[in-house]
């Protein structure tokens, strides 16, 4: 995708590229690499080529090219910079600190030890400037942190039959009758969470499914946290209308029996519990705190 | 079970205990790179791209925990001085802008059917765009002799017209914005009433005393829960903080105003700035370590504790 020498030298200038001695043929080359890869090669006029790049993060993105090609000074002041940062988002990530292993293993990664080719390749050509360096650095963070979470869960032995995580009973058995209409909840709101917009299953999915609170929810989704407690009572309400329909029209329950349903769902929680013993998670979050803000 | 509320408590517990059930499921082609991720988290996706995502990630278990972990970090880290993207997860100052904006109207629209004020009062009026008034000069006004503020009010509308004068969105100054708005409807306030000169200038002051308190202790939270306030003399005047560990906190202002702690805010110094220019955001790495932004958009910065100053 080539880009106007005139607009590459402004952006340039813009980036402050002399500063880290970064070439105006190697910036030329991460503007044109940015511009492909967010848009999928696909060719853009050059006004929309010219809002694009003229969005990016300029200054990060000659910084990460001065040390990807190796500039010394690039990395001490990258490293000054951001290892402060990255060490505060891995101490969120698990305050017990092993997501800092994760981010001292980065710099390896960042300072391309790993030969290919005999090419050094750094971590930081993955990097086109679409967010600050600090905020692309957190993803990668987040993102190794969640894929080793997940592997580890994938490999955890099961539980030892005598350890306290291990399947227990439950504390009075199941009517069947009750364990029926639960199955007939779940499938219910099973179908009635798929026919939601992605958005809502999105909030959905940020509020009950990752924990996170309503501001963080609303930062996701680009809302403010009212807006987000709105739509999660909406989608509620709307879930549960969807169950009541299903459970009348296509079950073809009585009224009684449609309350009964949802009278097995809010009685005592404790046969209710079996998904969360089958939970690796379950203690995270016992009961629901209050997590408006 | 018969009330709808008492149903919509049930879809409630079977969402919490459905959906914290972990999924498994690998990564596939569709799922979101760490620069999606990042670009989402900046603002920097939009339309189509944002739909995709947005669509990919209400479905997948792991791309939610990467979102969920992002939002987990994001206020642990401060957003970066070359910020310049429209963060879209700072979507939530929209309603704030509208709320000054309805403010701003509420106080405007009745001064045209209401007999012109005596002059001091009129002064403390804010003008129908007064909502992007920086609330510093405000404060300035609130506690200078009220002879002197028809002075300041061509100064005040003119950098109303600079460019920088609207603050970028910055979610480490959140609350400072939602202080600043605050601090604009407290001075708006008064003068929806049209007071006897006299008697406006107790309240006004008060509510300046208020405001400084507000930015003072808005500030200590920037640098860290339960930090003590940074002093209120100078509080009115900053605009931006960064803490770069548990014990060191630096703060910048308007006309050049630098100030850090390297004792969880016990004690202050001021650094001598080279300019007395109007400093909108600060990043350090450590005590000795910081660049700081002005608001025509450039960068100083010192790696002696402000002894020098790297100047553009």
């Amino acid at each position: 995708m080539p880009i106007d020498a005139k607009l590459v030298e402004r952006l340039y200038r813009e980036a402050h590229g002399e500063r880290w001695r970064v070439s105006l043929s190697l910036f030329t080359a991460a503007l044109e690499s940015s511009a492909e890869q967010a848009h999928a090669g696909r060719r853009l006029e050059s006004r929309e080529l010219e809002r694009y790049l003229g969005a990016l993060h300029l200054e990060d993105l000659a910084l990460a090219c001065a040390c990807a090609a190796g500039d010394e000074d690039a990395w001490e002041h990258f490293v000054l910079q951001q290892r402060p940062l990255l060490y505060r988002a891995a101490d969120a990530l698990d305050p017990g600190g092993s997501a800092r292993d994760l981010a001292d293993s980065l710099y390896a990664e960042l300072f391309g030890l790993r030969d290919r080719e005999g090419e050094r390749q750094s971590l930081f050509r993955y990097f086109h400037g679409r967010s600050s360096l600090t905020t692309w650095l957190r993803a990668v963070l987040s993102q190794r942190y969640v894929d080793r979470l997940r592997t580890h869960r994938r490999l955890d032995a099961l539980p030892d039959e005598e350890s306290s995580a291990a399947l227990r009973a439950p504390s009075r058995p199941i009517e069947p009758d009750r364990y029926r209409d639960l199955e007939l909840m779940r499938r219910s709101l099973e179908r009635a969470v798929a026919s939601l917009p992605a958005r809502d299953r999105l909030r959905l999915a940020c509020y009950y499914a990752q924990e996170l609170t309503l501001a963080e929810t609303g930062r996701v989704l680009g809302e403010h946290e009212a807006t987000s407690s709105r739509q999660l009572a909406r989608t509620r309400r709307t879930i549960r209308e969807n169950v009541e329909r299903q459970l009348r029209i296509e079950r073809g329950l009585s009224d009684a029996e449609v309350a009964q349903c949802f009278a097995s769902v809010s009685e005592d929680a404790g046969p209710l519990d079996l998904r969360q013993m089958l939970d690796v998670d379950a203690g995270r979050k016992e009961s629901a705190p209050d997590r408006s803000s | 079970m018969d009330t709808s509320r008492e149903r919509d408590q049930s879809i409630e517990r079977l969402l919490r205990q459905s959906l914290k059930t972990p999924r498994q499921g690998g990564v596939t082609d569709s799922c979101l790179d760490a620069e999606t991720v990042a670009a989402w988290t900046d603002g920097g996706l939009s339309g189509a791209a944002l739909e995709m995502a947005q669509s990919h990630v209400a479905d997948c278990a792991r791309c939610q925990s990467l979102v969920g972990a992002m939002a987990r970090t994001d206020a642990a880290v401060p957003l970066p001085e070359t910020e310049r993207a429209t963060r879209r997860w700072l979507g939530w100052l929209v309603p704030l802008a509208a709320a000054a904006a309805a403010v701003a109207l509420w106080v405007a629209v009745p001064r045209e059917a209401t007999p012109p004020l005596p002059q001091a009062a009129e002064v403390q009026k804010p003008a129908a765009n007064a909502t992007v008034q920086e609330p510093a000069l405000l404060d300035k006004q609130l506690e200078a002799p009220l002879d002197k503020k028809e002075e300041q009010a061509p100064k005040a509308a003119a950098r109303r017209e600079r460019p920088t004068a609207a603050p970028e969105l910055r979610k480490d100054n959140g609350q400072l914005e939602a202080d600043s708005l605050q601090q604009r409807q407290a001075a708006s306030a008064p003068a929806a009433a049209p007071p006897a000169a006299p008697a406006a200038k107790a309240p006004a002051s008060a509510e300046a005393s208020a405001g400084l308190a507000r930015s003072a202790n808005a500030f200590a939270q920037i640098c860290a829960p339960g930090w003590s306030a940074v002093p209120t003399d100078i509080a009115a005047q900053l605009t931006a903080g960064a803490a770069p560990s548990t014990a060191v906190c630096w703060l910048v202002g308007r006309g050049g105003v630098v100030i850090v702690s390297i004792d969880e805010g016990r004690n202050w110094r001021r650094l001598a700035f080279p300019e007395t220019t109007d400093l909108s955001a600060v990043q350090a790495t450590d005590a000795r370590t910081a660049s700081v932004s002005t608001a025509d958009g450039r960068t100083f910065s010192t790696s002696d504790g402000g002894v020098t100053w790297n100047r553009p």
